[in-house]
């Protein structure tokens, strides 16, 4: 490399050289340690969804009460004004009530977790609005500014009919690309699933490739190897092999820890949520990968289940 | 030449560089025209410095348009350019011999299985692999120059970090500032040291006998001074179960998975241990260090590589086009006399004394590479040193003040070294981490300092027992 390398160089240089390093992970796979979960920060909006917020604020609440839990009214000005979470929290031990000054909402938030590092970030979406209000046409600016600049694990609660104590002994984690983060999500998604006083409890892994990222394959693929046959049950095998570390330190955790677990590679469309049925979706997040942040931003969308959005530093 | 008083004063030597002629040995250069070579080669260095302008370019546009004028106001016949160059032939040598040595033996996976290897020894523990980190940065930009260590110790952080969930800043940071303290240590750990102990003449022994002493203390200093910095930023204790984690996952870990062929790696290693013999033996042997560069590269094209037109293209030909333009930059300035007219302030400022002169240097050289990339400081300051050796001030402690103090300054700004710019990009690229100015000139600034303070008063220290080695004529 040049003695005065520019920033492409570097990373590229550091990636390779990063993916020689990866290449010496050969030897026996550990089992996943759940993550600790020592503080909460809940989000208020005042709109409709404050129950499922502080629903979900006695939930963690419930399982510790040494956990601490930090409480923030990030109501906009034009929102309806409600106190309906805060309330019911109200006689909740161990509970610190914390303010911003700034006047955005997603500005309040990012200001009180760089001040208190808290473990998640609890926010409702779409922010200040009921579910209802936009359905799956948008998730609001607040949660867009959020995925981009929070460095802490969000726990992003959409319908109040959708319990976290029930949502949380089901847990998916979706994956839809090539995600440094997929440790650090593993981590905090069997730390939430320690929470659930149930012996019935289970873990997913999906590897999703949406339709569009398969028609993209198959095209580059024509070209570079025309010989080839590539069809979808070499690309859900070849996806499997990908992910085929996490799977194993998963399928340990799930035998030392006691839940079900599978993993399943797709390559069809994403179904629709059922709504159903009650599950927690998982969503590692990639810095700087905007393929990434466009497949949480659109599972967060189409998503009526509360989403654990977890960015590459997550959980220490 | 200008006659020099030691109680002249530099107060209006502006004045009297513009209304001054300097005798060269091409005749009569006057002080203007001294006064637009400066600024000409000012002009480069803010170049060199401008980000947007690629340094390489920058230096031999400033050369050309140096030697143009040169040649055609008289100053000197075009044929001069061919001794600017021819001096320092052997630089050019040792760059793409070691070059060629550092592309082939690093293909070969020695130093990634070498770092993995020992970071499994910590077992993951926070502290061991803190200390393991920063020694391996120490050892590794001591035998293969900065720039390739830090990439393969910064993507070895990013992983090992990534796997053990520890936050990657305290380490990188550290391991930026440890760089600058192994770019010391040897001859041929670093460009300004290549540049100073061939301008200077110094064998490499010495450098083993003077610089790599300084270079362990000043290591000592950062660690202890970035521990207590981040202090508050890393588990540094850790109970029996965080431990037992901890090392099952560093067990996932095989240093062998890195090497596709045993026999190559082990020759890689002897030849890359026969050349650091080589350079040591060098003067003994009668042979420059460009030629053991050279026979190194060369045995590890034979010996110990695959596609050795890859090893050749790995030439760090921006390196050596760039080191071309600044010494005829350095060349066309000298041959006006304003170095000489530069040394001569320099020795009326400190009335010729060493006392005066090492910490003079020292303080400037460090800050000025804290500023602006170390090998234009390094380059401009070897003439004015030269010089100053002929009044009989004893020289070579100033060229060890060089060489400690211009790799030091490195850690004083973000920009002051290509450790700490690589470090700060792949945190940023990788964990997402942005390490301001404030934050950095906190940390790094007070390391340079101290390290900078240690260094004046080792040198002196070394000057006042008279326990610098002679340098060989």
């Amino acid at each position: 490399m040049s003695f005065d390398p520019n920033e492409s160089d570097v990373n590229r240089q550091v990636d390779a050289s990063m993916k020689m390093f990866e290449r010496a992970k050969v030897g026996t796979v550990a089992p996943i340690v759940p993550a600790e979960i020592r503080s909460v920060l809940l989000c208020f909006d005042g709109s409709s969804q404050d129950e499922a917020v502080a629903d979900a604020g006695m939930f963690f609440a419930s399982k510790d009460s040494n956990r601490k839990l930090l409480s923030l009214s990030a109501i906009e000005p034009k929102a309806a004004t409600g106190n309906a979470g805060n309330s019911m929290l109200a006689d909740m031990g161990n509970m610190q009530k914390v303010e911003s000054s700034h006047v955005d909402a997603y500005d309040r938030i990012l200001d009180i977790v760089a001040q208190h590092s808290p473990d998640i970030v609890v926010v409702p979406c779409p922010f200040g609005r009921d579910f209802a209000s936009v359905g799956a046409d948008s998730a609001g600016t607040v949660i867009d500014v959020l995925l981009k600049r929070c460095k802490k694990p969000m726990l992003i609660i959409r319908r109040a009919d959708q319990t976290l104590e029930a949502a949380a002994k089901n847990a998916v984690m979706v994956v839809g690309s090539e995600n440094e983060s997929e440790s650090n999500a593993a981590r905090l998604m069997l730390g939430m699933l320690r929470l659930v006083d149930s012996t019935d409890k289970s873990v997913a892994l999906n590897l999703v490739l949406g339709e569009e990222q398969v028609e993209n394959i198959s095209q580059l693929l024509d070209i570079l190897a025309p010989d080839a046959e590539i069809d979808r049950q070499r690309l859900e095998n070849a996806l499997a092999a990908a992910h085929a570390r996490l799977d194993t330190a998963l399928r340990n955790a799930a035998t030392e820890q006691g839940f079900r677990y599978r993993m399943i590679p797709r390559t069809n469309a994403t179904r629709p949520q059922e709504i159903d049925v009650e599950l927690l979706v998982v969503l590692p997040l990639e810095a700087d990968d905007q393929f990434g942040q466009g497949f949480v931003q659109h599972q967060i969308r189409q998503s009526p289940h509360p989403l654990l959005v977890v960015p590459e530093q997550g959980p220490r | 030449m200008i006659p020099v008083e030691s109680t002249m004063q530099p107060v209006g030597w502006f004045a009297m560089a513009v209304s001054s002629d300097a005798e060269t040995e091409f005749g009569t250069a006057s002080g203007a025209m001294m006064l637009l070579y400066v600024a000409l080669m000012l002009a480069t260095y803010v170049g060199v410095a401008y980000e947007r302008f690629h340094k390489t370019v920058a230096a031999l546009l400033g050369a050309s348009i140096l030697v143009a004028i040169s040649v055609a106001t008289g100053l000197f016949p075009y044929k001069y350019v061919y001794l600017i160059l021819e001096e320092d032939l052997n630089i050019f040598g040792v760059i793409v011999g070691t070059g060629i040595l550092v592309d082939v033996v690093g293909r070969s996976g020695l130093f990634h299985f070498l770092s993995m290897w020992i970071v499994k020894l910590t077992k993951g523990r926070a502290g061991l692999l803190y200390m393991a980190l920063c020694a391996l940065t120490f050892l590794f930009v001591a035998v293969l120059t900065i720039v390739p260590a830090m990439l393969i110790l910064s993507s070895l952080t990013l992983v090992i970090c990534r796997s053990l969930g520890y936050r990657p800043t305290p380490f990188l940071i550290s391991v930026a500032v440890c760089a600058n303290s192994g770019a010391i240590a040897t001859f041929a750990s670093g460009l300004p040291n290549i540049m100073l102990g061939t301008a200077a003449g110094i064998p490499y022994v010495q450098f083993l006998q003077v610089s790599l002493p300084f270079a362990v203390i000043s290591l000592l200093v950062a660690i202890g001074c970035l521990r207590f910095f981040f202090r508050n930023d890393l588990p540094w204790k850790q109970d029996a179960e965080e431990r037992q984690m901890l090392k099952s996952k560093i067990a996932e870990f095989d240093p062998w998975a890195l090497v596709e062929s045993r026999p190559v790696l082990i020759r890689s290693a002897t030849i890359l241990i026969c050349t650091v013999i080589g350079f040591a033996a060098a003067q003994s042997l009668g042979v420059g260090m460009d030629f053991i560069a050279i026979v190194g590269g060369t045995a590890a094209m034979l010996f110990a590589g695959k596609g050795v037109e890859d090893a050749i293209n790995k030439v760090n030909w921006t390196v050596i086009l760039f080191f071309m333009g600044l010494f005829l930059i350095i060349g066309c300035v000298k041959a006006t006399g304003a170095l000489s007219f530069a040394s001569e302030q320099v020795i009326a400022l400190s009335g010729n004394r060493i006392e005066f002169l090492i910490p003079l240097m020292g303080a400037f050289s460090a800050v000025a590479s804290s500023i602006v990339d170390n090998i234009p400081v390094a380059a401009t300051l070897i003439p004015i040193v030269k010089d100053i050796g002929e009044t009989g001030v004893p020289v070579e402690s100033l060229w060890w003040t060089l060489v400690i103090c211009c790799n030091l300054g490195g850690n004083g700004t973000p920009i002051g070294s290509i450790s700490c710019v690589i470090a700060i990009y792949a945190l940023k690229r990788e964990a997402g981490e942005v390490v301001g100015w404030g934050q950095f000139l906190k940390i790094g600034g007070t390391i340079m300092l101290l390290q900078v303070a240690l260094a004046i008063a080792y040198v002196m220290l070394l000057q006042q027992f008279d326990l610098i080695p002679e340098i060989p004529t």
